[in-house]
């Protein structure tokens, strides 16, 4: 009973806080709107500028905000699913690092439709995510090997961007904008770019919530019950590089949230009886939570932006940081 | 624990010299082995003395530096008891181009008033920087060790809990790097851009002598710490009971290998993989003795980092590739073909 | 020379592992502590070879409290070898070995004629003289326990403190091991304490048993006092039969439930 208690609890703040942040996201800018008018404004365009800014400037990019959140929670966690790690995030292993390798390549070189550039991404982060997976198995998958490759497997795809932008002068200073992540100048045109993709991906871990919960076990133990666990390991990791590289592809690489957002849960659901929250809820919780936390984030940067440029990428990697420190001290107790 | 009678002192030492020699006849004006060898003798024409003022200090510059992430590799992968360590990951990068991108930008904002806008290096000597750097990188070494400082038992570090303070400290620092990058206006991106992936550009001999104490200080430490360290290769428990102190020489060789790779992050600015990677080259060539796979690690460091150095000005000419981007392009697949091959034969 | 605790309370976080052990070990003695899972036996190991500070009490050896001993010296006097030691990966049997003279030498000194002498009669004393050449990772489990024995007394210890020497060892090295080391404790003025699963290997090398329960001593006393069909049942849970070995007069524990019988 209690277990309902507070997850009931946690969902209602979590529900609440989305709605209120995106209202107040709405509203702010140059133009004052009282939050009626600014409902009005969404359900109808009366052709002024302050509709104009809400409906195709304000609208567009909280959308994009929420939906990167999401998807880099639920990547996040389908990471630590796969890995058996409680440190998994696709900043942390690679992955969108080499998603922004991908995306930086093919924007230099060509002048590529949207969809090329999202499969950039995804043959980057995949790449990476290979790699990573190839190094940190070779010296058993614990949590700190897996972080020190997937370092190495960042640093190597932050070189190779480097190169490209060093090479290439004339990409790097938009480059380099776009690799500090954030949401700064979304419209519908990345939103439109990137719902197929986070849909997709979302779809596809909730169809395999079921299996999520088996490949928490032990391979052994999984194989035992009967489940391909090699084969679905790889789907799972094949789905949440889909879901970051699409991220990354339109807000560049964002940190910590995939690591941060499936923490949060867990310790908010965690009850005194030990029930654990049926996993398919959890995803839903983990991406409402991303999306939140990526909202939040926008919100301050843009509240920031008037003395200090500070695109929502690096507040997340600021604060998501220091929560990364707090929350950590429970996973990495034994690691010496 | 030094044997200096063996046949590493003949081929590493001279493998060390002909890839400096290399180094010295590269770069944009070409110039002959002749003219090479004529410039170490005082030779004044044009090309001797390009080759002397400039090339020369810088290859000094890589030949330090390699050493000292080569060293601080060897002892981090020992002490953290792990194969994957880097001493560039304990923030250690990110303290240094914090400090650096803040002096930047303290300094235009100090002398922009006075109207003509050049580049920042007119305010801010690039002489200071290394020093500047030395400071943040300190800085953030000691964030990481309060950070991983157990609680309860007071003077004992975790080593993964320094791993990932680091790695989370690192990221977070460079988000502030950024912000500040940002902030500064666009010519001073490309600066700063470069100087972060770790180059080589315009360093000279006054750069590396403020490091040579260090040098020598990590030097020294290792010769006196050199016996605990081989020891530490057992597990933290077996060596404490053979006789070493966790608390002091583990400590000790700690801050030998921050001390060593943050002032060669002061003057290069951060080199990845050459603290990752020369560690495992030298076991696969040496893996009885540990004595010789430090010398093997000295004098491999050198050479990986010149040996990059002179990779990155040949590669794009007349555009120079930091020497960081190209150790981090190789050090990767290098390193995954070395993973494997240890896992192989274990 | 004697090795002492006195009211040793030793807890992680809030779990209270030894509450108020005290006891004294002679140099010449083969003490084994003995006990169910998680009654504190390693711990009791471990802190009274100073790897962990306790949480009250003090280890002292030679009257001098353990926190207060240099390693160096405390590791020419106290050897401890863990149950699961690791060496690193490539090594010879030689070199291994040569690392318990670390504690006998200075910082900068190699090892000395003596080292060597010790180390060779450390390797002679195990048997392994003839593996001083071997990569260790390539040996077998009863050959690295010899190794890692021949480690510990290169040290030339006063008191070895073993956890669990013969785990992972199938039974015909395990006796040969707990052999080594009765005669090696025969041999030289050497007190050993150890932990031992097998309260029949207990019962037949032991001078001494200590019973741990819940992270008290239950009994402490020679094995035909301590092992005895109430205490074995009091810590083991299990009903079992008492015989008196002919040969050595030691008790040995048959489990009366074999094939369910009363």
């Amino acid at each position: 009973m209690q277990t309902e208690k507070s997850s009931l609890l946690f969902e209602c703040v979590l529900g609440a806080s989305l709605l209120g942040l995106a209202l107040v996201h709405l509203q702010l800018g140059p133009s004052e709107t009282t939050p009626l008018e600014t409902l009005a404004y969404l359900w109808q365009d009366n052709g002024s500028n302050v509709s104009f800014a809400i409906r195709e400037l304000r609208l567009p990019r909280i959308l994009c905000a929420i939906t990167v959140g999401a998807s880099l929670a639920l990547s996040g966690f389908l990471i630590q699913v796969v890995t058996r790690n409680p440190l998994g995030d696709p900043g942390l292993t690679g992955v969108s690092a080499g998603a922004t390798f991908g995306v930086a390549v093919i924007i230099t070189y060509a002048d590529p439709a949207a969809w090329l550039i999202i499969s950039a991404g995804i043959a980057g982060g995949g790449l990476a995510a290979s790699l990573t997976l190839l190094l940190a198995r070779a010296s058993g998958l614990q949590h700190i090997h897996l972080l020190l490759a997937g370092l190495s497997v960042a640093i190597f795809f932050m070189a190779a961007t480097s190169m490209v932008m060093v090479v290439e002068r004339a990409s790097m200073q938009s480059l380099y904008f776009w690799m500090i992540g954030g949401f700064a100048n979304k419209e519908w045109v990345e939103f439109n770019l990137l719902w197929p993709v986070a849909l997709s991906g979302c779809l596809a871990s909730f169809l395999m919530a079921p299996i999520l919960g088996l490949l928490q076990l032990d391979d052994a133990v999984s194989t035992g019950l009967g489940l391909q666990s090699g084969l679905w390991r790889l789907t799972a990791a094949a789905v949440s590089v889909v879901l970051a590289a699409g991220s990354v592809a339109v807000a560049g690489p964002i940190g910590f949230i995939g690591f941060v957002a499936p923490h949060i849960v867990r310790k908010c659901c965690r009850s005194s009886s030990g029930n654990p929250v049926p996993i398919g809820k959890l995803l839903i919780l983990i991406a409402l939570t991303g999306g939140t936390l990526t909202l939040a984030a926008d919100l301050v940067s843009i509240t920031l932006g008037s003395f200090l440029h500070a695109p929502a990428g690096i507040v997340v990697v600021l604060v998501g940081g220091a929560c990364f420190l707090a929350l950590s001290r429970d996973s990495v107790r034994d690691f010496s | 624990m030094i044997r200096l009678l063996s046949p590493y002192v003949v081929i590493w030492p001279g493998l060390l010299v002909l890839t400096c020699l290399v180094s010295l006849k590269t770069g944009v004006t070409g110039a002959s082995w002749a003219d090479v060898l004529n410039s170490l003798s005082g030779d004044p024409s044009e090309q001797g003395h390009i080759i002397a003022t400039y090339r020369l200090p810088r290859v000094i510059a890589g030949v330090i530096v390699g050493i000292h992430f080569a060293l601080a590799g060897i002892i981090m992968q020992v002490v953290l008891r792990n194969p994957l360590a880097d001493p560039t990951i304990f923030g250690i990068s990110s303290g240094a181009s914090l400090a650096v991108v803040c002096a930047m930008s303290v300094s235009i904002a100090l002398f922009q008033a006075d109207g003509a806008l050049s580049v920042s290096t007119d305010y801010l000597p690039l002489i200071w920087i290394p020093y500047i750097a030395f400071a943040g990188a300190v800085c953030a070494t000691v964030l990481v060790l309060l950070l991983a400082l157990d609680r309860r038992t007071g003077l004992s570090f975790s080593p993964g809990k320094m791993v990932l303070s680091g790695i989370i400290l690192g990221a977070m620092l460079n988000a502030l790097v950024m912000v500040l990058v940002l902030s500064l206006s666009e010519a001073r991106t490309e600066l700063a851009i470069l100087w972060l992936s770790g180059t080589l550009y315009a360093r000279g001999l006054s750069h590396v002598w403020p490091i040579i104490p260090w040098t020598l200080a990590g030097l020294a430490g290792l010769l006196v710490l050199g016996g605990a360290l081989n020891l530490l290769r057992c597990d933290p428990q077996t060596a404490q009971s053979l006789g070493v102190s966790l608390k002091w020489e583990r400590l000790g060789l700690i801050l030998v290998a921050l001390l060593l790779a943050a002032s060669a992050v002061s003057v290069s600015g951060p080199i990845g993989f050459v603290g990752l990677l020369v560690p495992h080259f030298a076991r696969l060539f040496v893996p009885h003795s540990f004595s010789r796979q430090i010398w093997v690690a000295v004098y491999a460091g050198a050479i990986l980092v010149v040996a990059s150095d002179t990779a990155g000005r040949m590669i794009a000419v007349p555009i120079e590739v930091p020497v960081g981007v190209i150790t981090g392009l190789i050090g990767a697949p290098a390193f995954a073909f070395l993973i494997r091959r240890q896992t192989k034969v274990s | 020379m004697y090795l002492t605790a006195e009211n040793l309370s030793v807890g992680y976080r809030s779990k209270q592992v030894l509450r108020d052990v005290s006891l004294s070990v002679d140099p010449s003695e083969i003490a084994v502590i003995i006990g169910p899972n998680g009654s504190g036996k390693s711990t009791l190991l471990t802190a009274l070879s100073g790897q962990i500070s306790p949480a009250g009490g003090k280890v002292f050896l030679q009257g001098k409290s353990l926190a207060s001993w240099r390693r160096r010296s405390l590791a020419r006097n106290l050897a401890f070898l863990p149950q699961q030691p690791q060496a690193p990966g490539h090594i010879r049997v030689r070199d291994l070995v040569t690392f318990g003279r670390f504690a006998h030498r200075g910082p900068l000194s190699s090892p000395s004629a003596r080292d060597h002498e010790a180390v060779d009669h450390a390797l002679e004393q195990t048997g392994s003289t003839q593996l001083a050449d071997r990569d260790f990772g390539a040996l077998s489990g009863g050959e690295r326990q010899r190794v890692w024995i021949s480690l510990v007394l290169a040290q030339s210890p006063r008191f070895l403190l073993m956890d669990e020497p013969t785990s992972f060892l199938d039974p015909g090295f395990q006796y040969q091991i707990l052999d080594l080391l009765k005669s090696l404790v025969t041999q030289q003025e050497m007190g050993l304490v150890m932990v031992l699963h097998d309260v029949n290997q207990a019962s037949l090398y032991a001078d001494r048993v200590i019973a741990l329960q819940d992270g008290r001593i239950a009994a402490d006393g020679s094995p035909k006092d301590v092992i005895t069909p109430s205490l074995v049942g009091e810590l083991f849970g299990l009903n079992v039969q008492v015989l008196s070995s002919m040969k050595t007069m030691r008790p040995f524990c048959v489990p009366a439930c074999v094939f369910g019988a009363p």
